[in-house]
């Protein structure tokens, strides 16, 4: 097992512009496993244009390996021979708005039998394993002692700068591969245009029409508990009963 | 003689009582039944009371659909009851709901289309267990047998999701934006779909049911199995950091506590937001005013925050600030004016000055503190 760090970075489709371009989850990944001190390669498989490639060497990494293969081939297959050896695997995490399922780091994960762990902030070295932080919701933060080799999700909000250094973007080495693939057995399905709104799932519902009307004259909104009379601390007693009812504080 | 043979002058007429025993039928029509008491005036008139849902299937049912979600401060998230709702409305009528839930969950399952509710009451959220919760499923997949696994792709509930579904090996769909009962539609990128069929585990986006229902589930609540004792490899938990509210983004705040034009007394309200262990935000007025920052601003030209809680202090609740708040599960308003806009949205409003009643609030939190010191 070599301790090379693998940083795995694909291109994004702008939403907008349709064109290909870095992707920022995998930016911030590869950003992170430079800051480790240690060998690190880039590795994308699928089509990757060279603008593209260069704009992930301007990060700092000094080789770009490009592994070819035809667009629906599957992407794990095409992984896993490259990645049986690596003591690290980073990944980046889809954002809400991007594309994509994010269920990569996990398959992977599962593949090579190794542990996952997502929405990670920071990893830094310790001993023989590393210590990771992990961000979870609502700012808490949870440390983990992972031992390698493990599978990383690196986390869209670590706190990292992002640098862009031409230099390193044109000195930077591009490897291309051809990789053989038979294609993947199961269909992707259709592609369709999106509809301009988004098409809720209701239960079907059998109103009259006075019915109807009564529900256009009723107000959808009529408000909650209004507290009128009675002392100010009897009052204050009144919001901390609920706020302790509804659990949002913890005396 | 003869008798006269006297014909009634006025035959009676067939008169319609105009109040008798009608329905209105689903087209808008008004049908009289004779012999119905359907429709009599006293259950016409009950009607406007509140409405008794009919139960969505009563059993035996064959098959069932698995909702799997943690509960966030002992209730279901948004996108939990939109999943739950979904699961309902897609639901045969021999398919069970049922309902799985990591933590303490309380509230009327019913009345979202839960057929069965199977509560982990003992699932400590501190723990890092990924792999326990996992084989958790993996023992609910062999004793249920569901037919379809439905979570909410959020948080801790999509990385279950796409953990279950990896580790049993079953068909995933992540993101899913478009449901209906024999295909899905995933984003692909800005202008196009991917149009699919369903498959065994799906990861639902936000906003894909409505939870407005019809009818109601049975809600029985089961007994669910103890969660494995399942190390995960490699891996070693050193323990949990809480955020703190105070310098956390707003955004990602759990409980806030906002002040508006009324809140003159700034060092009393910082001192409440310390006691209560509240993040602080403000309303436009007071950031204009420079009695707080630009960042602490919630509304429509501020930040958009999605709080458990949300305590407003003298703020009345102009259309912006309203837009901000519009996720929070629980707002509470504090206000002198009780016909104030923000009285609407609130869940409970409290018509008194805010200094008094933060004074009054703090004086309470204190000695609720103290108190349970000493009990310790």
């Amino acid at each position: 097992m070599n301790s090379t760090v693998t940083v795995l970075v694909a291109p994004r489709r702008h939403p907008t512009s349709q064109r290909l371009t870095r992707c920022q989850a995998d930016a911030t990944a590869a950003t992170l496993a430079l800051g480790l001190s240690m060998p690190v390669r880039l590795l994308c498989a699928g089509n990757m244009p060279e603008g593209v490639a260069r704009d992930y060497l301007a990060l700092g990494a000094p080789v770009l390996e490009v592994l070819q293969c035809a667009d629906d081939a599957p992407l794990l297959d095409t992984l896993l021979p490259a990645l049986r050896d690596v003591a690290l695997v980073l990944t980046g995490t889809r954002s809400e708005a991007d594309q994509g399922s994010g269920v990569l780091p996990y398959a992977l994960a599962a593949a090579l039998g190794r542990p996952v762990v997502t929405e990670v902030l920071h990893v830094q070295a310790d001993g023989t394993g590393w210590i990771i932080t992990q961000a979870l919701p609502k700012g808490a933060r949870r440390r983990l002692k992972v031992q390698a080799p493990a599978v990383l999700a690196i986390s869209a909000a670590a706190p990292l700068t992002l640098r862009h250094s031409l230099a390193d973007a044109v000195a930077g080495e591009i490897v291309r591969t051809a990789v053989a693939t038979v294609a993947s057995a199961i269909p992707l399905g259709t592609l369709v245009p999106t509809r301009k709104r988004r098409q809720l799932l209701e239960a079907k519902t059998v109103q009259s029409g006075h019915a109807r009307m009564l529900g256009a004259i009723e107000s959808p909104s009529t408000g909650g508990v209004v507290l009128q009379t009675g002392s100010v601390d009897a009052k204050a007693q009144a919001v901390l009963d609920y706020l302790r009812t509804h659990s949002l504080v913890t005396f | 003689m003869n008798t006269p043979v006297y014909t009634p002058l006025f035959t009676p007429i067939r008169r319609v009582d105009p109040r008798r025993p009608a329905i209105t039928t689903p087209a808008g029509l008004r049908r009289i039944i004779l012999g119905s008491s359907e429709g009599e005036r006293l259950t016409a008139n009950a009607a406007h009371g509140p409405t008794v849902k009919p139960v969505r299937s009563p059993g035996p049912f064959t098959r069932c659909t698995l909702v799997v979600t943690h509960a966030e401060r002992n209730v279901l998230t948004d996108g939990a009851c939109q999943a739950v709702a979904a699961a309902a409305i897609l639901a045969a009528a021999d398919t069970e709901v049922v309902l799985a839930v990591l933590g303490p969950c309380v509230g009327d399952v019913a009345a979202l289309g839960v057929d069965k509710l199977l509560v982990l009451d003992s699932f400590d959220a501190s723990a890092y267990q990924p792999s326990a919760c996992v084989a958790w499923l993996q023992a609910l997949q062999t004793t249920l047998n569901p037919a379809q696994w439905l979570f909410a792709d959020s948080a801790a509930d999509g990385q279950l999701g796409r953990r279950f579904a990896v580790a049993a090996s079953l068909g995933l769909q992540c993101g899913v934006a478009e449901l209906a009962a024999d295909s899905l539609r995933v984003p692909a990128n800005g202008q196009q779909d991917w149009l699919r069929p369903h498959t065994p585990v799906l990861l639902l986006a936000k906003g894909v049911a409505s939870t407005k229902l019809p009818f109601v589930g049975l809600g029985l609540r089961a007994a669910a199995p103890a969660l494995p004792t399942v190390s995960d490899a490699g891996i070693e938990d050193l323990g949990l950091q809480p955020g703190d509210p105070q310098t956390l983004a707003l955004e990602e705040a759990d409980f806030i506590l906002a002040a508006g034009n009324g809140v003159t007394d700034l060092p009393l309200f910082h001192a409440l937001a310390l006691a209560v262990g509240a993040a602080v935000g403000a309303s436009r007025v007071a950031v204009d005013d420079g009695r707080f920052a630009r960042t602490q601003q919630i509304g429509a030209s501020g930040k958009t925050v999605v709080a458990s809680g949300y305590l407003a202090l003298g703020i009345s609740g102009a259309v912006q600030h309203l837009q901000g708040i519009k996720d929070c599960r629980h707002v509470i308003a504090v206000n002198l004016d009780a016909s104030a806009p923000i009285a609407r949205r609130a869940d409970l409003t409290v018509v008194e000055d805010s200094a008094a009643l933060m004074q009054a609030l703090l004086g309470l939190v204190r000695k609720q503190k103290n108190a349970e010191q000493e009990g310790v």
